[in-house]
């Protein structure tokens, strides 16, 4: 997903225009009030009340998707910041509060704004479970957004180590198998060199992909770096890990690939490996996964 | 009394990169992964029209700060590995046109020592071996110490990536590095192997001899011999070959047996003590620490390759009094001769 821009989007547009008819109004049928009467702390803050709003407004738009939730959500924050910007504008000009725009601009729009803003964070509220759900796969035990990997979306080494301490813990606890299986594309180097970094992050994105299709509810994949991801197979003996090992190369292999930019037809091979949690610390086992990974690869490039 | 050198080389804030060369693939990446040109180019005095123009030339200086920018922007760690896995052969005119003829390894590093200038502008690969290995080891040539460790995986992750790809087999390579094993040791098991060893003297890439001498096919391609000429034709209409640190650094390998001051190197420079101490200040660095940089790798060649003794080495390197030596040693290295040869 791209960014918006805050300055560029129709919510700064729109909230702009109203301020600046507002500010209008209170021009024509307001006076201005004397330097002495002007109450500076007021001033101070309210301003800083409309600062930290349009604050909220612009991190909002810019990192939320467009969509039916965002739109609640930013119009609500857009009726706030309009009415505190007119109780901001009340400090220095005076509007006699007999007249009907002094309720319609400063009153008015605050119930409306959090009623619509309400119903934006309900909203919210069940996408945040849904996506949860979605999430199930990537962050089994807890969610930490600053260790999700920046380019596909599962969690990234710092991630996976956290994540493998405590099935390390639980598999103890429970007395059940941990296996960890390791999947790595086949001369991805040779893919990034012919067709470019932004096609093989896609490739990657696609692949992340398939291999979530067919983990199970309590497995969780991250990737390791580059083309090498790690899946922690909760409750699965050697052998249960070997066939799923088996089912995920193929389900690799059967893949095809459309380029992007030529619409070229390529297939995608994989070598993967599996290593038992037994009693090993986290580190010592992601190495011992990575030697037996490096092992698999020399021994299939030996028979090439 | 000593030759005067012609050349000084350029130095950090002299411009004689292309930009549509290594800088251009640095800014594709960025852009690839949705980075903001303008926060790319901040103090960078460039901006995408440069890369446009065949004849804008940027400097050691000018790349350090741009790949200072991309490296917090992009905040990934695979950044300097993605970067040198297209960086080589690249498409930087005969070099990189001869270096996708190249027939072995060999030749691949010899070339790449020979057109570091073109191949690979901010760091200085340099070969020697013994009877088991090959060793490549690389230098920042413009004192970017900032980003020595961006600059080290890159540049030797694209040089593995390159032999790799053209010998098709993945060589059983061996890595050190200078810096400490990072948080994100798991790039470097994905995209160098797990040979690899941390706080080391160099950063060196290690390859045994059998694979560095394997003809990768026994064609014989005419294009070589007419590309390597225009690559020397190419090097030799550059105003410098190499930059001040390479030529100080090469100086004084060559001189390391006789007494060496700051005034003797300066005088055979052509420029004054204090001009010399200026031109290094410079470059991040100064006198002591770059004669003690070629001491320490001498000592190290000597061992690996001529089996010297330590009392050899401290007698080569003018050291009257073996424990002045180990002490200076211990400087240089941070072990003593004994513990550091044992290893």
């Amino acid at each position: 997903m791209k960014r918006r821009d805050f300055f560029t989007s129709t919510y700064f547009y729109g909230l702009s225009t109203a301020i600046i008819t507002g500010f209008v109004i209170f021009k024509v049928w307001g006076e201005v009030k004397a330097f002495d009467d002007i109450n500076w702390l007021d001033v101070m803050s309210e301003g800083g009340m409309v600062i930290l709003a349009v604050f909220w407004l612009a991190l909002l738009v810019r990192s939320r998707p467009a969509g039916r939730v965002t739109q609640l959500l930013a119009l609500g924050l857009c009726g706030i910041v309009f009415s505190w910007s007119m109780d901001f504008l009340d400090e220095f000009i005076h509007l006699a509060k007999a007249l009907p725009w002094h309720n319609w601009l400063e009153s008015l729009p605050i119930p409306f704004s959090l009623v619509i803003l309400s119903i934006g964070i309900y909203h919210w509220h069940q996408e945040e479970i849904a996506i949860s759900q979605q999430m199930l796969k990537r962050e089994r035990h807890f969610r930490e957004h600053r260790l999700f990997d920046k380019l596909i979306p599962v969690g990234g080494a710092a991630f996976l180590r956290k994540q493998l301490k405590h099935s390390i813990a639980e598999a103890k606890q429970f007395q059940q198998p941990l296996a960890l299986l390791a999947i790595d594309l086949d001369n991805f180097n040779e893919f990034n060199r012919r067709h470019g970094v932004e096609e093989g992050d896609h490739v990657l994105q696609l692949v992340c992909q398939l291999l979530l299709l067919q983990l199970r509810d309590e497995d969780i994949i991250c990737r390791l770096a580059g083309d090498r991801f790690v899946i922690l197979l909760a409750n699965t003996t050697h052998d249960q890990a070997m066939q799923i090992l088996h089912d995920m190369k193929g389900s690799i292999a059967a893949f095809v690939y459309r380029s992007k930019q030529t619409n070229e037809r390529m297939s995608i091979s994989a070598s993967a490996a599996i290593t038992m949690a037994n009693e090993s610390d986290s580190s010592s086992l992601l190495k011992q996964l990575n030697h037996e990974l490096m092992r698999v690869k020399r021994h299939s490039e030996q028979l090439a | 009394m000593a030759k005067l050198l012609k050349h000084t080389g350029y130095e950090r804030d002299v411009a004689f990169i292309p930009a549509y060369c290594q800088p251009a693939v640095l800014i594709d990446l960025a852009i690839a992964r949705d980075v903001n040109t303008k926060h790319l180019f901040r103090s960078t005095r460039l901006s995408l029209d440069d890369l446009h123009s065949a004849d804008t030339l940027v400097s050691s200086e000018q790349v350090e700060t741009l790949i200072d920018n991309t490296r917090k922007l992009l905040d990934a760690d695979d950044t300097s590995f993605l970067y040198g896995q297209q960086l080589l052969p690249g498409f930087y005119g005969a070099c990189s046109h001869a270096l996708q003829q190249v027939r072995s390894a060999r030749q691949a590093i010899e070339f790449l020592c020979e057109f570091h200038v073109f191949l690979t502008p901010l760091m200085t690969p340099r070969f020697y071996e013994n009877d088991e290995y090959g060793f490549l080891y690389w230098q920042t040539n413009s004192g970017s110490t900032q980003i020595e460790t961006f600059l080290s995986e890159a540049y030797i992750s694209a040089t593995k990536s390159m032999i790799d790809w053209l010998s098709k087999q993945s060589l059983p390579w061996q890595f050190e590095f200078t810096h400490a094993e990072p948080e994100y040791i798991e790039q470097y098991w994905v995209n160098l192997g797990s040979d690899v060893l941390f706080e080391q003297q160099m950063n060196v890439m290690k390859l045994p001899l059998s694979y560095l001498n394997k003809e990768w096919s026994a064609s014989t391609s005419l294009g070589l011999h007419g590309a390597t000429n225009a690559a020397y034709q190419q090097l030799r209409k550059l105003d410098e070959q190499a930059s001040f640190l390479d030529h100080l650094y090469d100086y004084l390998r060559q001189h390391i047996t006789e007494p060496i001051s700051l005034d003797s190197v300066s005088f055979a420079f052509g420029i004054s003590p204090a001009s010399m101490k200026r031109k290094l200040k410079k470059h991040h660095t100064h006198f002591q620490q770059q004669l003690d940089l070629v001491r320490k790798h001498t000592a190290i060649y000597l061992y690996q390759v001529k089996g010297f003794s330590n009392q050899d080495i401290a007698e080569y390197l003018c050291f009257s009094d073996m424990n002045n030596f180990r002490r200076a040693f211990k400087r240089w290295t941070g072990l003593s001769p004994n513990t550091l040869f044992a290893q």
